[in-house]
C-alpha cells in the first residue's frame, strides 16, 4: 500500500535521509525506531509531504506523494493537490498541534466540514460518536488549553480520524506526555491496530512497538540498519548498533 | 479646604478635550485601517510589495513622532480655507500608528506557531485555507494587547499636535499655565484627562482579551 523507494532529503550541506527504502502493508502497523538525529521523524514527514523529499519517491496507492512527473520532468505538485493527498493520510504530532482558538469538537469537525465540505449536521454526529470512542465526549466544549496532555493527543488523534484516513502516521506521539499519561494514548492506538489501521509509528516506547507493530525498522544516519518482524527484532537484535541502542535503552529504564 | 483656582478652567479644557478626542479617535481609526491595509497589501502584493512597506515602515517607526509631525504638516501645501494644521496631525500620527500596527500583525502572523499549520496541511487544507481558518485567527488573538497598549500611546501622542498649533488639551493646558501661572493644577486635570480616556481604553481592551483568550 505504501512503497517508499531511496527516499533522500537533504538540509543544506546535512543528508537527514540517506536512500531510505521500505514497504508498508495495508492493515500493517511499522514502527521506526532509533536514535535521534536518525531521521525517523523526517522519513515520516516525507510520507505526507510536510517535509519535501529530494529523491526518490513515496508511493501511497500506486500515487507519488508530492511530486508529479517523472525524471528531469517531475515537479512538485500544486497546492490543491498536494492538499487532496494529505486527506488521506492522518498525521499525529508530538506536540499535539490542536487548533487553540477552537473547542474539541470544532477541532475535530475543522477537516470534514472545512476541508471535505460535508454537512455539519452529520459530521457532528460522527466527531461525537469518535470523541466518544476515545472518551471525551464531556469535554467537547472545551478549549485544548484546559486539557491534559493526554487528552489533548487523543483528540488529535480523533481530528486526525475525522478525515477518515486510509494510513495514520504517529511523530512520537508520547514523547512530550508525562508518564502516567502515555497509557491512555497508547491505548487509543492499540485500539486502531486493532481495527486494522495502516500506521506508521515513530516511537521511543520499545516496549509497546514490540506489543504492537507487526514491523519494526531501526534507522541510524539516516539510513536503514535493520528491519524485521517486531517482537523478533527486539529479542534478536543482529546487528552491533540495534544490540547497542537497545541496551543503552534497558539501561535508561533500570534507572 | 483649600480651593482648587484652576477650577474655573474647565469648561476651556473640556472644550479643548473634544479636541482630542476626535483627533484621537480619527488618528485610531486610520492608523488601525491602514495598518491592516497594508499588512493584506504586504501580504498579497508578492515579495517587491511587502519589501517596499516593510521598509518604509522600518524607517517611520524609527522616527521621533514629533519629528514626523513637522514633516508631513510642512510637506503640506498652505491653506487659507482649510485647517491644514489638524489634516497634518492626522495624516502624520495615522502614518505613524498604521507603521506599528503593521509590525505587529506581520509579527503575530510570523509568530504563529510552524505546528498549527503542519497540523492543517495534514487535515488537508490548502494553504491558504489554512491562513484563513487557522493562522489569521490565531494570529489576530495575540495582537489584542499589543493593539491597545499602541493605542494608547497613540493618543497621548496627539499631545505633540500642540507643537504645530492644534488647539487640543495640552495647548489649551499651556496657554491657561502661561496667563495664570498655576501650572500644576492644571497640569494635573490635563494629565487626569489623559489618564481616563487611556485607562478605559484599556479596561476595553483587556476585556477583549479576555474573550479572545485560549482557556475561555
Amino acid at each position: 500500500m505504501i512503497v517508499v523507494e531511496g527516499v533522500v532529503k537533504r538540509f543544506g550541506a546535512l543528508v537527514a535521509l540517506r536512500g531510505m527504502t521500505f514497504e508498508v502493508a495495508r492493515g500493517e502497523v511499522v514502527c521506526l525506531i532509533g536514535p535521534s538525529g536518525s531521521g525517523k521523524s523526517t522519513m515520516l514527514r516525507c510520507m505526507n509531504f510536510l517535509e519535501r523529499y529530494d529523491e526518490g519517491r513515496v508511493v501511497i496507492d500506486g500515487e507519488t506523494i508530492g511530486y508529479e512527473g517523472d525524471g528531469s520532468e517531475r515537479r512538485v505538485r500544486r497546492a490543491v493537490d498536494l492538499a487532496r493527498q494529505r486527506r488521506r493520510v492522518g498525521m499525529v504530532f508530538q506536540s499535539y498541534n490542536l487548533f487553540p482558538h477552537q473547542t474539541v469538537l470544532e477541532n475535530v469537525l475543522e477537516g470534514p466540514v472545512h476541508v471535505l465540505g460535508r454537512p455539519k449536521a452529520e459530521a457532528r454526529a460522527e466527531a461525537l460518536a469518535l470523541l466518544e470512542k476515545i472518551g471525551l465526549a464531556a469535554k467537547a466544549g472545551e478549549r485544548p488549553a484546559r486539557l491534559s496532555g493526554g487528552q489533548q493527543q487523543r483528540v488529535a488523534i480523533a481530528r486526525a480520524l475525522a478525515m477518515k484516513p486510509e494510513v495514520m502516521l504517529f511523530d512520537e506521539v508520547t514523547s512530550a506526555l508525562d508518564p502516567e499519561l502515555v497509557g491512555e494514548v497508547l491505548q487509543a492506538i492499540r485500539g486502531l491496530a486493532e481495527e486494522g489501521m495502516t500506521m506508521v509509528l515513530v516511537t521511543h516506547e520499545i516496549a509497546f512497538a514490540r506489543e504492537v507493530a507487526h514491523r519494526i525498522i531501526f534507522m541510524d544516519e539516516g539510513q536503514i540498519v535493520e528491519a524485521g518482524p517486531a517482537r523478533e527484532l527486539v529479542m534478536n537484535p543482529r546487528t552491533v548498533r540495534l544490540q547497542a541502542f537497545l541496551r543503552r535503552f534497558r539501561e535508561g529504564y533500570m534507572l | 479646604m483649600p480651593e482648587i483656582a484652576a477650577l474655573k478652567y474647565l469648561p476651556v479644557l473640556v472644550a479643548a478635550l473634544a479636541t482630542t478626542a476626535k483627533l484621537s479617535a480619527m488618528v485610531v481609526a486610520c492608523g488601525l485601517a491602514l495598518g491592516v491595509t497594508l499588512t493584506a497589501a504586504a501580504h498579497l502584493g508578492g515579495k517587491a510589495v511587502a519589501l517596499a512597506i516593510g521598509a518604509v515602515g522600518y524607517v517611520v517607526r524609527g522616527m521621533p513622532l514629533l519629528v514626523f509631525v513637522f514633516g508631513v504638516y510642512f510637506a503640506l501645501p498652505p491653506s487659507f480655507t482649510f485647517d491644514t494644521k489638524m489634516l497634518a496631525a492626522v495624516v502624520a500620527m495615522s502614518v505613524y500608528m498604521a507603521a506599528f500596527v503593521f509590525e505587529i500583525f506581520r509579527g503575530a502572523i510570523a509568530g504563529v506557531p510552524r505546528g498549527l499549520t503542519d497540523a492543517a496541511s495534514a487535515i488537508g487544507m490548502t494553504p491558504r485555507l489554512a491562513f484563513r481558518r487557522m493562522v489569521l485567527p490565531v494570529a489576530l488573538r495575540m495582537t489584542v494587547a499589543p493593539i491597545v497598549n499602541r493605542t494608547v500611546m497613540s493618543i497621548k501622542g496627539t499631545s505633540l499636535a500642540s507643537a504645530i498649533g492644534v488647539w487640543e488639551l495640552s495647548l489649551a493646558g499651556r496657554e491657561i499655565i502661561q496667563r495664570d501661572l498655576q501650572p500644576f493644577q492644571v497640569l494635573g486635570m490635563i494629565a487626569l484627562f489623559y489618564f481616563v480616556i487611556c485607562w478605559a481604553v484599556a479596561l476595553a481592551g483587556a476585556a477583549v482579551e479576555r474573550r479572545v483568550s485560549f482557556e475561555h
